[in-house]
């Protein structure tokens, strides 16, 4: 019966993109917002995976995010076609994630720490000058080349599909169930036979995949970037409290979270642009005092609900 | 399964020294001893979450020292936590599923018979879709023990589980223990709950200074002059 539940939740949401895909620019004529909202749809649920479902908490996840971009634009400066520009982002992500992988022996605040200075490394290394004829250095990159708004529109669609399928496959599995048994105790996981450092790598290395294919996909509908634009701290703290407001470790938390918080953030930037980083802050404030579990505590509580 | 010259230094402090022990592959086997005496080190150092200095240990005339915990846990070396430490947002359920699924590497249904099976025995079935953040400590050992058992170990090392048992309550423990035992596992029992010992009434090892001292049943311990000097001192037990 649950399982019956959750899986028409999924079919729900991917419909429910669909129509907002096709419907949404009829209301609102402002394509860059959707494509963005898809994008940042996609990085929240990549985020989700390690976060939600491990525990680990990549203060610079951004880095994985900006990679994919980075990958996609100098793809494009070679001369190499889309496709391989687009799996360029993809594997200097995955890279990245697997250079990574022994950060992951740090637990809690350390690693987030870790993670966050990571970030900065990387950030420093693709803005540097002496890199500016690979990576453009601090003038950044363009794509405009290849410019095409609404193909990368439609391909941001079918990620964000693709990663809600994902993330419902996870959660179902056994893997999925081990994944969570890490974030609550790794000494009993590896005392019940799970193969903690393998599991956990396995879920950063798919949290980093799709984090660099919305990178790239980001890199390609911007048509020219700098550094800042694809490689900042900002990213990660939209979709970490995007996450925690919706509800982390669930389908839907992560989804509602952007939906909600990121719409909010586009009306108040556009109405009140001086405004936008006070309100905004003031929202997310209230929000970790009040609400430190987001959406899926209030549904617990008090309609005794389970968020999928 | 045999360990054989197993010693672990902390500093300069011996905590096992060169210790021979032989564990037989069914019956109970109590491991006593005061604190400090080295029980918990051996458990850890056989579960793997500690490494031995010097030694190695036997499963099958197999050495399995270079085997990392979780490979153990796979071939049939379960343990439970003094203070127990289930996964605390997942369900009764789930915690003892995931014991099934890994340790025991069952296939989902079959893991799940097997869980259900393991909740009954324990007699647990009532708190099955309880969160394990819910639970009291006491049921939180169970649950503990639950998910050590569902693999289907070989061996089950269970450290300490009758600390601040009621004398009923340690005869209901004593009688699970027995039926877990009858499963064809063999079942180590490490701890201090005398009362518990004589009920489970298998043989006794009596650990010191971190190597086992004297063997025997629990009447031949409880009355052996040595075991009372190493409880109450010297000066307090006369010949």
């Amino acid at each position: 019966m649950k399982f019956e539940k959750e899986l028409k939740s999924v079919l729900g949401v991917i419909v429910f993109f669909i129509i907002f895909y096709f419907l949404g620019p009829y209301f609102y004529s402002n394509q860059a917002f959707f494509v963005t909202m898809l994008l940042f749809a996609t990085l929240t649920l990549s985020f989700n995976i390690i976060y939600g479902f491990t525990g680990y908490l990549p203060f610079g996840y951004a880095a994985f995010f900006g990679l994919g971009a980075y990958g996609f634009g100098i793809g494009v400066k070679f001369g190499l076609n889309i496709m391989l520009s687009f799996l360029l982002g993809i594997l200097l992500s995955v890279g990245l994630s697997v250079i990574f992988l022994p950060m992951l022996r740090l637990k809690g605040a350390y690693f987030a720490i870790a993670n966050l200075a990571s970030f900065e490394a990387v950030y420093y290394i693709i803005s540097n000058q002496s890199l500016t004829p690979i990576t453009g250095g601090p003038y950044g990159l363009s794509t405009s080349s290849v410019f095409s708004p609404n193909i990368v529109y439609l391909i941001s669609l079918i990620l964000l599909i693709v990663i809600i399928v994902v993330t419902y496959i996870i959660k179902k599995s056994n893997f999925g169930l081990a994944l969570k048994s890490i974030r609550d105790d790794q000494t009993t996981s590896i005392l019940s036979g799970i193969n903690v450092s393998l599991y956990r790598g396995i879920a950063w290395i798919i949290s980093a995949l799709f984090a660099g294919a919305a990178g790239a996909l980001y890199g390609w509908y911007l048509g020219f970037f700098y550094p800042e634009a694809v490689l900042s701290i900002t990213f990660t703290i939209f979709i970490i409290t995007f996450t925690i407001f919706g509800g982390s470790g669930t389908i839907l938390g992560p989804i509602i979270g952007t939906l909600l918080l990121y719409g909010i953030y586009d009306m108040v930037g556009v109405s009140f642009s001086e405004y936008f980083t006070l309100i905004f802050g003031l929202f997310i404030l209230i929000l970790m005092l009040f609400l430190p579990n987001g959406l899926k505590d209030i549904l617990k509580k008090y309609f005794r609900r389970e968020l999928p | 399964m045999e360990l054989k010259k197993i010693s672990k230094k902390f500093g300069e402090l011996y905590a096992l020294k060169d210790v021979d022990l032989k564990i037989e592959d069914e019956g109970i086997k109590i491991i006593i001893g005061p604190n400090g005496a080295g029980k918990t080190t051996l458990v850890n150092v056989i579960s793997g979450i500690i490494r031995e200095d010097s030694g190695y240990i036997l499963l099958n005339e197999n050495k399995i020292n270079h085997l990392p915990p979780h490979r153990r846990a796979k071939i049939g070396i379960a343990r439970t936590y003094q203070i127990p430490k289930p996964f605390m947002n997942l369900t009764v359920q789930e915690n003892i599923l995931i014991g099934a699924l890994f340790s025991g590497k069952l296939k989902k249904n079959d893991a799940i018979q097997r869980t259900e099976d393991v909740l009954k025995m324990l007699g647990i079935s009532n708190i099955a879709d309880k969160m394990a953040n819910e639970l009291t400590s006491d049921q939180m050992k169970f649950v503990d023990l639950g998910r050590a058992l569902a693999g289907n170990p070989k061996y089950l090392f269970i450290d300490e589980i009758g600390a601040g048992l009621t004398e009923s309550e340690i005869i209901e423990l004593s009688n699970k223990i027995k039926l877990i035992e009858k499963e064809g596992i063999s079942v180590i029992y490490i701890g201090h709950v005398m009362r518990l010992v004589k009920e489970l009434g298998g043989r006794v090892i009596v650990f010191n200074n971190g190597s086992p001292m004297i063997e025997g049943t629990y009447e031949e311990i409880i009355n052996n002059i040595d075991v009372l000097k190493i409880y109450f001192g010297e000066e307090h037990v006369k010949s």
